[in-house]
């Protein structure tokens, strides 16, 4: 199995170097965005009881954030739902390896493309922002547990969005509403311990979107620890469970649907 | 002028025909339009149940502020979006050879020939929310609306300069995604009073990308007050603009090789 998937790896880093210039964008734009929201939340801190301890808190988490949020992205529900349509998913049937493979390699070669070309600015903003960095180095293990599982949930939400495709002509939609929910119980806009005055800490701990994002940084600084973190652990395993249970059921249905239509 | 509103109506007319065609993906892209102004508020929410102002800005004054920043953003959507994106386009392929032949300004035809019409209905959600926060903050003439409504048009016609010089880039150059994922990435932090951030970026965003002329200054006129010195100056900048634009993009027609037969 692994040698297949380094092939279809190294097939994907070759795909990877046509498109270059548009991955070169998409890689630099989201650390404006990341950066705004650094400065809006520091500025609220300005105002209200803003200590010291807090606003390493917002620099670091937004800054990880930057990192963390690259790790465990996936963009593909679009893409792949382009392929059913098109009828392009029969040529994958006849190769050696499941359909989903051949999406997780790209997957991880395109990440590895943006993290390494990241990188220099990581090191540069880093530098400005160092004396405000901190992370819990007792909870390293944990957090690359959790960095995991949030890359899994990720990537088989965007998955599953791409394979409703199967049944419907218009996957927009849910994919609008699937980054309303990820951009608010996420901890994308904002650390989820200033939500809860709006939306109860119960609901965000039962939707998936806490496990890809916000979890795993509140873990590496150190906010959730004891209780919380196996209680924690517990949710995003059930919710990688799930979803994997659920991806089975649907491909196969999906397929069961599929009509192959084209070359 | 009359013929341009008149054609303008048509081209407006036939966009909206051909979206409704696709009925599902109509109703599709119009909910992913809401869903963004619906994050945004949501936003403002939290962040004001952490803190009493942002920048200095009150709750209801940010969210003034951030109705303008919608109203201008898809103003620009809808008009220009889907054009400027495609004057690329047209020059690799040679397409603007038939758009020079017709018998209308082919700056017009550039900017205007295809509508977003998915974005109208975040025009009123934005209307509404302009309205009524500022009735919440206080009373404020009609004759304010009026300049703020002018303020707004001043914001649309900047964007649309600065966004149609980006565009006319690619008379030399093709490639041109870049600017728009940044145009995107830029306009994200206009949302937020621009008193929030401090020292070289404030200056940044003021003089380099203006988006504290386009969005800031409206709000503020209409939520406080601005010295007359700064309302002319904003619409100089917006005339300056438009008449630089338009200069630039008929420099770079200059440039124009044809590259169909």
């Amino acid at each position: 199995m692994f040698s297949k998937f380094k092939q279809i790896l190294s097939l994907e880093l070759q795909d990877l170097n046509e498109y270059k210039g548009d991955l070169f964008i998409y890689t630099f734009t989201p650390f404006i965005l990341t950066l705004v929201l650094m400065v809006v939340w520091l500025s609220v801190l300005d105002f209200s009881s803003g200590n010291n301890a807090e606003k390493s808190y917002i620099v670091s988490y937004f800054f990880f954030q930057l990192i963390v949020a690259r790790l465990v992205g996936a963009w593909h529900a679009p893409y792949l739902g382009e392929k059913i349509r098109q009828g392009d998913v029969s040529k994958y049937l006849l190769k050696p390896a499941s359909f989903i493979w051949y999406d997780i390699a790209e997957n991880i070669v395109e990440k590895i493309w943006k993290i390494t070309f990241s990188l220099p600015l990581y090191i540069i903003i880093g530098y400005f922002l160092r004396r405000n960095l901190f992370i819990s180095w007792e909870n390293i293990l944990p957090f690359l547990v959790s960095l995991i599982g949030a890359m899994i949930i990720y990537f088989l939400i965007e998955h599953l969005i791409g394979l409703s495709a199967f049944w419907l002509s218009e996957t927009g939609a849910i994919d609008s509403y699937n980054e309303v929910f990820f951009f608010i119980t996420s901890g994308k806009l904002f650390p989820l311990s200033y939500v809860t005055k709006l939306i109860p800490l119960g609901v965000i701990n039962i939707l998936p979107y806490k496990y890809m994002l916000g979890f795993p940084l509140d873990v590496l600084l150190g906010k959730t620890t004891g209780q919380t973190l196996w209680s924690d652990f517990g949710m995003q395993f059930v919710w990688v469970v799930g979803l994997i249970l659920l991806y089975k059921v649907v491909w196969s249905k999906g397929l069961q649907k599929y009509g192959g239509y084209g070359g | 002028m009359k013929k341009y509103i008149r054609l303008y109506y048509y081209l407006f007319y036939y966009s909206l025909l051909s979206r409704l065609e696709y009925r599902m993906d109509f109703i599709a892209n119009i909910i992913r339009s809401l869903s963004s102004i619906l994050v945004g508020f949501i936003g403002f929410t939290v962040i004001f149940q952490n803190t009493r102002y942002l920048g200095g800005w009150s709750k209801e004054e940010a969210l003034v502020l951030f109705g303008i920043f919608v109203l201008i953003n898809e103003f620009w959507y809808i008009f220009f979006f889907l054009n400027l994106i495609r004057l690329p386009i047209y020059i690799q392929k040679g397409e603007l050879d038939g758009l020079l032949l017709k018998p209308v300004s082919i700056q017009f035809i550039v900017s205007f020939r295809y509508a977003l019409v998915f974005a109208l209905p975040n025009i009123f959600i934005a209307i509404f929310m302009i309205w009524y926060f500022s009735q919440v903050i206080g009373q404020i003439s009609l004759m304010k609306y009026v300049i703020t409504g002018l303020f707004i048009l001043n914001g649309v016609v900047l964007l649309y300069s600065m966004t149609l010089m980006l565009v006319t880039i690619s008379f030399w150059t093709v490639r041109l995604k870049a600017f728009w994922e940044f145009y995107r990435a830029i306009t994200e932090g206009a949302r937020y009073p621009v008193d929030i951030f401090k020292g070289g970026l404030k200056l940044f965003f003021t003089f380099v990308i203006p988006i504290a002329v386009i969005f800031t200054f409206p709000a503020q006129f209409l939520v406080r007050d601005l010295p007359i010195s700064t309302i002319l100056i904003t619409f100089l900048i917006g005339g300056i603009f438009l008449f630089l634009s338009h200069k630039f993009f008929y420099f770079g027609l200059k440039h124009y090789n044809s590259a169909s037969s």
